[in-house]
């Protein structure tokens, strides 16, 4: 489903990632962890399409087509979709019409027909209520005066509602009590199926005692320099990241 | 012709209206269209003239103007449907005139005043609103000419005055703002939009003297400005000793969509009564990427979220507006059809 090739990226002339290998096939969840500064945010902004970065070397592919050359808003639709570690707050945008939008933008990008008010209220419905979200946080602006787990819910709502096929948790639990934490991960559970795939990035074991991946990886330095299963994320938190990172080295 | 201010004076630093005007004109009278009761039109041969401050040294634009329209909203009178008032200016012809609006004791008014002006509109106004009475005065235009308006509003107690304008017209639009809180409770709200491309050039000039204590005002502004355009805001609160209490608000916003264009940004408090809360911001900035890119990997494409992003900024000076709804959507799709051109 998703392949990354040997990706060097660099921000300003700085280099982030270093030859980076993962491929993530359908339906399985990843997670990556790693020290601070390792890339695991950049890594994330590359895989969304955000610009600034420069991709020096490799190549990402996504259904074995690259989508280096894709804008954000392409990559959306054909179903890539980023969980913001600090979703953006925009005042003056209104929820419900962001969320209409964003969800006819990429239906219509995928040949599909807009989504009559009727039939998009039903499905908010559907997902708000799942999610637990209530309505009165449909009537802001998109995350204007929201805490820190409305906003990871609000990114749950959005990729509930967009039906991606592949996508990144930019460190979900971060600023999430065990409460949210809890609430957010149901979430996504519950759109884990055989047709989705997930990468989630994390610093904390915490988060995949909740979701529980198939694969985990350590991030440091751009690289990855271990690969195991869910045990490795427990040794992880055992033995710190620098036993890992020297082992490597 | 009267000499013009030019910019060597410190209010039209910003803006040099001689080289906005160096074609000929031929002086005509404002010609006015006016939809509303004609009843509370009045005589116009007793114009109330312009108040000739001390603290002007540009009133020669104004001073002696021609009244053209004169309106009198009787005591006690809530005039549901806004009334039009359109100001049409040719090219090459400069039109000037006087119109007096008064607001008898607890009446209320929308006035919608609309410019169409290809030659040079020069118009001053003046509002008195009596006690209890309040006036919501919005202003559009269209047109490439040039404008040079004053607008002076007395308020008495618990007066309200309620004012948005959209300035994305004429090449050169002069908008000066005086007004005066004389009694208590009252309250002004300034607010409005800059749309400008091309070398468009417009100055908004405030001056609101609150010389009653417990009033409110609150200026509002959000302004976008793109090729080389130029924008200028001077704000100026003045809080006279006796205004005691005093709620005195200014934000002024502006998005630069060019290297070339430019916002001068001027806010001024003079405050000589110390019980008072007075508060002033301005910025100006490029487009923020963060929100932008939040759009996009919503699948949002980048000309669309863009467009949702500045309306949304722009629409921010519409927040402080209490008008109805109608009005209110009115200038929302105003504002929006702006962008997508």
């Amino acid at each position: 489903m998703i392949e990354i090739k040997n990706l060097h990226a660099e921000i300003e002339g700085k280099p982030i990632l270093k030859g980076l290998n993962l491929v993530i096939g359908l339906g399985e969840v990843h997670a990556i962890m790693g020290p601070n500064g390792a890339g695991k945010s950049t890594l994330s902004y590359i895989l969304a399409g955000k610009e600034e970065y420069e991709i020096t070397e490799g190549d990402i592919l996504f259904n074995g087509e690259s989508i280096l050359e894709m804008s954000a808003d392409e990559r959306a639709a054909a179903g890539v979709f980023l969980a913001f570690q600090y979703p953006v707050e925009i005042p003056g945008v209104q929820m419900t019409n962001f969320l209409k939008t964003a969800l006819n933008a990429v239906r219509k990008a995928r040949g599909q027909k807009d989504l009559e008010t009727l039939d998009f209220i039903k499905l908010l419905r559907k997902k708000t209520t799942e999610l637990g979200i209530k309505d009165e946080m449909l009537k802001r602006a998109v995350n204007v005066g929201f805490s820190g787990g409305e906003k990871k819910r609000n990114e749950i709502l959005q990729m509930a509602m967009l039906d991606p096929k592949f996508c990144v948790l930019d460190e979900t639990d971060s600023g999430l009590d065990i409460d949210a934490l809890k609430i957010v991960s149901e979430g996504v559970n519950s759109l884990r199926n055989e047709q989705r795939s997930f990468l989630v990035i994390t610093h904390y074991q915490r988060l995949l005692d909740y979701i529980v991946p198939d694969y985990v990886h350590i991030l440091a330095d751009g690289k990855i320099i271990k690969s195991g299963d869910a045990q490795l994320a427990k040794d992880l938190e055992l033995k710190g990241y620098s036993d890992f990172i020297s082992e490597a080295a | 012709m009267n000499l013009l201010p030019t910019s060597k004076l410190e209010r039209w630093k910003y803006s040099n209206l001689p080289a906005f005007v160096a074609v000929e004109y031929s002086d005509q009278p404002l010609a006015l269209q006016y939809s509303g009761n004609k009843d509370f039109m009045k005589d116009k041969s007793s114009p109330e003239i312009p108040w000739a401050q001390e603290s002007y040294d540009d009133m020669q634009l104004w001073i002696g103007l021609q009244s053209v329209c004169t309106l009198n909203v009787p005591v006690g009178l809530s005039v549901d449907k806004p009334v039009n008032i359109d100001l049409n200016v040719a090219s090459n012809i400069k039109s000037s005139g006087h119109i007096n609006i008064t607001l008898e004791k607890g009446s209320s008014l929308t006035i919608h005043e609309s410019l169409n002006v290809s030659g040079w509109c020069n118009r001053s106004m003046t509002i008195n609103i009596c006690e209890g009475a309040t006036l919501t005065h919005i202003r559009t235009g269209v047109g490439d000419g040039v404008v040079t308006n004053l607008t002076q509003v007395r308020l008495d107690k618990n007066a309200k005055y309620n004012a948005y304008a959209l300035n994305n017209f004429c090449e050169f639009n002069r908008d000066q703002i005086h007004v005066k809180l004389e009694g208590e409770n009252g309250k002004c709200i300034l607010s409005g939009s800059k749309i400008l491309n091309g070398s468009q050039h417009s100055d908004t000039t405030i001056l609101i003297e609150h010389k009653a204590p417990n009033c409110y005002s609150n200026q509002n502004y959000r302004n976008l400005i793109n090729d080389k355009a130029r924008g200028v805001f001077q704000g100026k609160v003045h809080v006279h000793k006796i205004a005691q209490k005093t709620d005195g608000y200014q934000l002024c916003n502006t998005v630069l969509l060019s290297d070339r264009s430019e916002m001068d940004t001027k806010p001024e408090l003079e405050i000589y009564a110390d019980d008072v809360q007075c508060s002033h911001g301005a910025t100006t900035a490029e487009p923020d990427e963060e929100p932008l890119f939040y759009l996009q990997a919503r699948g949002i494409p980048e000309k669309q979220a863009k467009q949702i992003l500045l309306s949304a900024f722009l629409n921010e000076s519409l927040e402080s507006l209490n008008a109805d709804d109608e009005i209110y959507d009115y200038l929302k799709n105003k504002i929006s059809e702006n962008l997508n051109a």
